[in-house]
C-alpha cells in the first residue's frame, strides 16, 4: 500500500502548489541519490517524496487524487536507475575524460607516480598571462567497430558541432581508451594555445571474436571426424583467415593457440585462443548408428570418471 | 556497444526532453554521445545522465552555469572514487603483512611505523 503522498512530503492536502515544491526539493537535496552517490541509504529515502512529488507537481493528477479518482499508485512507475549506478563503473567516459585520462594506464615510474598522484588533478588552468588562456579541451566519444580498434586504422569524424577531426584508432587500441589530440579542442584565448580534444574511444563488440587483455579468444565449431582423425581446419583471425591444426582425438573445450596471432599490447603481440567445439552431424544416419553401437560394445570409456558423486 | 539508443528514442524514455534541450546539453558539453556511423548514439549512461539533468533543471531550476559546475565536480568525484576503488583492490591483492603496514600509515600520522 503505497504511502499518503502529502505525508511522505511532510505536508497536507491542504498545501500549496509552490509548498509541496518546496518539500520536494528539501527532501531531494540532501536525499536525492545521484547528489549523495556516497550514500547507500538515500534512495530509500528519496523514493517516497520522488514518487508524491511525480503525483503532486501536475496540478491535473493531484486533482484527480484529491477527487479520489486514482489512488496514489497511479503515480507508480517501472524502477528507475540512477546516474550514479552507472557513473560508478570504470568505463564512465564522463568521469575519465573530464580527468585527464586514466593515471593507471599511462607508462609511469612508480616512485613518482605515487608523489603525484592526486596532483595534477585540476586541469585547465595554467594561464601563462593575464588574458591570455588555452582553449577549452573537447570531450568526445567514437564508436569504433572491433576489427578496425584491433588492427588500427584512420577515420575522419564528423563533429557533433560541425567541422571534421582526422582520428588515427591504434593497433590493438582498448575500449575506453582515451585519445589525445593535441590542438584539436577550441580555439585559446588571447595568444593562449588552442585546447586538445579528448576521445574515448567505444569498441563495439565482435560476435565471433572476444578480446581478452591481448589475446583473442574464438570457439571454433568442429566435426566429429575432424576432432576424431585431426586435421587443418580454417579459422577467422582479426589479420585473416589461417588454418589451425586440430589434434588426432581432440575434445571440446580443448584450446588450441595461435602465437602472435592477438592484437598488440605493450608487450608484444597477443596470442589467438581457439577454442573447440565439437557438432554432431545435423542428421545421424544409419550407418554412424550402427557403427557407434558396434564401437560402443568393444571399447567402452569414461570421460567422466573421479566427476560422479560416490 | 550492448545498448545504443538513437536520439528519438533517448527523447521518448525522458519525458522531460526535447530535441532542442538535448542539443543545448550537447552545446554545454556535459552530454557527449558517442559519434557512430549511423549518427549520435546513446547508451543507458546517457539517459541516466539525461534524466538528472532535466530533474536539476526542472525540480531544482539550475541554472545553466551552475548545471556545468554541478556536473564537473560529479564527474570528478566519480572519477576519484572510481581510482580510490581501484587502488583499493590493487591493495587487496597484496599480502596481508603489505596491507597490515598501509592500514598503520593511514590510521597513523602517515609516518613509517
Amino acid at each position: 500500500m503505497p504511502k499518503d503522498p502529502y505525508a511522505a512530503l511532510g505536508l497536507t492536502k491542504t498545501a500549496s502548489a509552490d509548498e509541496i515544491k518546496k518539500a520536494y526539493r528539501r527532501i531531494a537535496r540532501t536525499d536525492h541519490p545521484d547528489l549523495n552517490p556516497d550514500d547507500p541509504l538515500s534512495e530509500a529515502r528519496f523514493k517516497d517524496a520522488g514518487r508524491a512529488y511525480d503525483l503532486l507537481k501536475d496540478p491535473d493528477q493531484r486533482r484527480r487524487f484529491d477527487a479520489g479518482e486514482i489512488d496514489a499508485s497511479g503515480a507508480e512507475k517501472a524502477p528507475r536507475g540512477y546516474y550514479r549506478d552507472e557513473a560508478r563503473r570504470p568505463e564512465n567516459p564522463y568521469a575519465q575524460g573530464r580527468a585527464g585520462g586514466n593515471p593507471f594506464n599511462d607508462a609511469f615510474d612508480p616512485d613518482d607516480f605515487f608523489a603525484s598522484f592526486g596532483r595534477n588533478r585540476g586541469g585547465g588552468f595554467n594561464r601563462s598571462g593575464f588574458g591570455d588562456r588555452p582553449g577549452e579541451d573537447t570531450q568526445y566519444r567514437l564508436s569504433v567497430p572491433f576489427l578496425d580498434a584491433a588492427t588500427g586504422t584512420k577515420t575522419r569524424i564528423t563533429l557533433p558541432e560541425g567541422g571534421t577531426l582526422e582520428v588515427a584508432i591504434p593497433e590493438g587500441a582498448r575500449d575506453g581508451q582515451i585519445l589525445r589530440l593535441r590542438g584539436k579542442g577550441a580555439p585559446g584565448f588571447g595568444a593562449g594555445r588552442r585546447g586538445d580534444a579528448f576521445i574515448t574511444l567505444d569498441v563495439t563488440p565482435h560476435p565471433d571474436f572476444e578480446r581478452d587483455g591481448d589475446d583473442i579468444v574464438v570457439t571454433l565449431p568442429i566435426t566429429i571426424d575432424e576432432a576424431i582423425l585431426g586435421g587443418k581446419v580454417p579459422v577467422r583471425t582479426v589479420s585473416g583467415t589461417v588454418n589451425v591444426s586440430v589434434p588426432a582425438g581432440a575434445s571440446s573445450g580443448q584450446v588450441l593457440r595461435l602465437k602472435g596471432r592477438g592484437v598488440k599490447g605493450r608487450t608484444g603481440k597477443g596470442d589467438q585462443r581457439v577454442i573447440l567445439r565439437i557438432v554432431s552431424p545435423p542428421r545421424i544416419d544409419a550407418a554412424l548408428k550402427q557403427f557407434m553401437e558396434g564401437w560402443r560394445a568393444d571399447h567402452p570409456y569414461d570421460p567422466r570418471a573421479g566427476k560422479e558423486p560416490v | 556497444m550492448t545498448d545504443a539508443y538513437a536520439p528519438a528514442q533517448v527523447i521518448e524514455s525522458v519525458a522531460s526532453l526535447t530535441a532542442d534541450r538535448l542539443a543545448h546539453f550537447e552545446r554545454l558539453q556535459i552530454v557527449t554521445p558517442m559519434i557512430t556511423a549511423d549518427g549520435p548514439r546513446y547508451r543507458m549512461l546517457d539517459i541516466r545522465r539525461i534524466t538528472l539533468l532535466c530533474e536539476l533543471t526542472d525540480d531544482f531550476e539550475v541554472n545553466e552555469d551552475a548545471l556545468v559546475i554541478i556536473m564537473s565536480l560529479l564527474d570528478q568525484l566519480h572519477g576519484a572514487q572510481g581510482r580510490l576503488d581501484q587502488v583499493m583492490q590493487a591493495i587487496g591483492a597484496e599480502p596481508s603483512e603489505i596491507k597490515e603496514r598501509l592500514l598503520q600509515r593511514l590510521q597513523g600520522d602517515g609516518t613509517a611505523p
